[in-house]
């Protein structure tokens, strides 16, 4: 889900590209258009495309709305618009720590009235983000090295005495890499926050050397299909993409960091109604639905019952018995302390 | 009469040259100029004015580290290119017609391509078990880490600014006066001794030219070491990318951003100034061997 650094990859210079959004907001504004439009920023390929099919264009349809798409977000792109009064965008596709941090500042307030956050998994449904899609970030071991005695847990995967191999990770911590690492060392989970770094990074060193920093999506599937680590953390979803195409990995879902994406109204956006009715409607059960079954992410939306087949539900976020083994991050906790975790991060990885 | 009419078409010329390069200009203002000006400013003005992101930019281990490594990588970059692409010039400066079209045509291909393109490209060649690996261990240099290591970042940066290196090269080469080569076999210079003490230090210019070239290139690098090399490596533009595409910290990324700036000028002044010596004495590049 969070193809974040995809994005970054393609835009390569971002700092100037976002001034420039910034000077050079010269385009019409929707403000004249009213409640009869809006547009909507998502990540590209085939996750938009699946959201097009079982949201946008169903959700046009019922309401007349035209939605217009574009992709990739881009945080810097957010800021820049909302400093300069003048969004063009409507709806915002937010990972997760970006609700409380930008909550008020470059989001609104949502109109929760219409939303049963039981619906929702607990702590998912937020001031400014209600959660459309549902991910996790998963251990997949190799089959072929691993096969007689497979890892069972995140111990496991910072056991390279019982487990030697290669380890592949996310080069971004907020997917967990923290957390788990404390986790693997007898941290409780309801007792992570605030994050222990010395104690992490000191699990963490068990597994540096040789290890691999995936950046994107796709490169996670590359890793698996050229099995170059033998023991990764994946997005559940690109972990199904890699088995599917022939890689011999199998996941493991105990200590599975359970992760979802929301939608968001940027703040200042000129068309809010029709944002908020767009919001309503895809995080509704029968969208919901259809998302679940058009690509290998999770229902955010519970009551939603997607029809899969066993390989797909073998690596679902949303089914029951895997959620009964997740846990979650502490969005607030991070949203105030990324720049801390980021730079400690950056030290240890590239310093 | 005859000559004030020639100045005036001369002014008018110029002032039509002036109008026809006004569209670039203002692109140039408005997309380069404006946004350089401004994240410099901010880097000055946020969280409070003074030179704070500078004072902590410097106190940072990491960014120390990065900066240092990025410099290192880039020297690395520039002489490895320089070394291959000398002789390919040379070659190119002796060749008939044909084959020099031949050898600016592969020179140049890369050039037609895109660079995301081309780092895929090395993403697959570099592969465990892929060719230069398995190249590689047929000659004994087999296990050598490609990708995720400084080997393939350098190898994949290399190819991509090889251009950059050979096309100054070649241009400086090519008006070399050959004949006095011949004058320095006349007086009973070996062939090698010819090449190092006549040849070499009249290519000088183009060397520092494209040196100079590659290696501000090398630090603004950023595609290339992200997907081929790992975070363990990350060069400078890494962090300024991170700096604003995470963590929205313009202000920290203009700091970086204007130190990376003030090294190229510093750089670009020494070359400068370099070349000048060069060519105000150009028979002097060999005065100190004896």
């Amino acid at each position: 889900m969070k193809e974040h650094q995809v994005r970054k990859t393609v835009f390569a210079a971002s700092a100037v590209a976002a001034l420039l959004a910034g000077c050079s907001t010269t385009e019409p504004s929707d403000s004249s258009s009213g409640a009869g439009r809006l547009t909507f920023v998502t990540y590209g390929s085939a996750f938009q495309d699946a959201q097009e099919s079982s949201m946008i264009k169903p959700f046009e349809k019922e309401s007349g709305i035209k939605v217009t798409v574009e992709s990739p977000v881009d945080p810097a792109k957010l800021k820049v618009m909302v400093e300069s009064g003048d969004p063009t965008w409507d709806v915002y596709l937010a990972g997760q720590q970006e609700v409380p941090a930008y909550c008020g500042k470059y989001f609104e307030k949502l109109d929760l009235s219409n939303i049963d956050k039981n619906e929702f998994a607990p702590g998912t449904v937020e001031e400014c983000g209600v959660p459309i899609d549902t991910y996790s970030y998963v251990i997949a071991y190799n089959r072929n090295k691993y096969g007689n005695n497979p890892p069972t847990s995140i111990k496991d995967f910072f056991d390279t005495t019982n487990f030697p191999g290669v380890r592949a990770m996310d080069n971004n911590p907020g997917e967990g890499n923290l957390e788990l690492a404390l986790i693997a060392d007898g941290v409780d989970r309801k007792s992570l926050y605030p994050l222990d770094y010395d104690r992490a990074f000191k699990v963490l060193d068990r597994v540096k050397n040789g290890a691999i920093f995936w950046s994107s999506g796709a490169e996670q599937v590359q890793i698996m299909e050229q099995q170059r680590a033998d023991m990764i953390l994946v997005w559940s979803g690109r972990g199904y993409e890699a088995v599917k195409n022939g890689a011999p990995y199998a996941p493991v879902w105990q200590d599975n960091a359970y992760h979802w994406a929301s939608l968001a109204i940027v703040k200042g956006s000129p068309n809010k109604a029709a944002a908020q009715k767009f919001i309503d409607y895809v995080v509704s059960k029968e969208p919901q639905t259809r998302w679940a079954e058009s690509i290998a992410y999770g229902a955010a939306n519970l009551t939603a019952t997607p029809k899969l087949d066993e390989a797909r539900s073998d690596w679902d976020s949303s089914r029951a018995e895997h959620r009964d083994l997740s846990w979650q991050i502490d969005n607030a906790w991070w949203g105030k302390n990324q720049d801390e975790v980021m730079k400690r991060w950056i030290a240890w990885t590239a310093g | 009469m005859a000559a004030t009419a020639r100045r005036l078409s001369g002014r008018s010329r110029r002032t039509s040259a002036l109008l026809l390069m006004l569209p670039a200009l203002a692109v140039v203002l408005v997309f380069f100029v404006y946004p350089v000006i401004a994240l410099s400013a901010r880097s000055f003005l946020e969280p409070e004015p003074g030179v704070s992101q500078y004072v902590s930019l410097f106190a940072d281990g990491t960014t120390r580290t990065i900066l240092v490594r990025t410099l290192v990588v880039a020297a690395l970059v520039t002489a490895v290119t320089l070394v291959l692409a000398y002789p390919y010039a040379y070659l190119m400066s002796l060749s008939g017609p044909g084959v020099r079209a031949l050898l600016l045509f592969l020179v140049l291909l890369p050039f037609w391509s895109s660079l995301m393109a081309r780092t895929f490209a090395w993403i697959v060649l570099l592969q465990p078990r892929g060719i230069v690996a398995t190249l590689l261990s047929s000659i004994g240099l087999g296990g050598v880490p490609l990708l995720g290591s400084q080997v393939g970042v350098t190898i994949a940066m290399t190819q991509v600014l090889l251009p950059f290196m050979v096309l100054p090269l070649f241009n400086t080469m090519v008006r070399i006066d050959r004949r006095l080569l011949s004058a320095a076999h006349s007086m009973g210079a070996s062939k090698f001794r010819a090449l190092v003490r006549v040849f070499v230090p009249l290519s000088m210019p183009g060397v520092a030219a494209g040196c100079v070239i590659v290696f501000v290139l090398s630090i603004g690098f950023w595609v290339t070491p992200r997907l081929i090399g790992s975070p363990q490596q990350s060069l400078i533009g890494q962090l300024i990318e991170t700096k604003v595409g995470t963590l929205l910290d313009f202000a920290g990324a203009g700091a970086i951003s204007v130190l990376l700036l003030v090294i190229t000028a510093v750089l670009l002044l020494v070359a400068g100034a370099g070349a000048r010596l060069l060519l105000g004495s150009p028979d002097s590049g060999g005065r100190n061997d004896e």
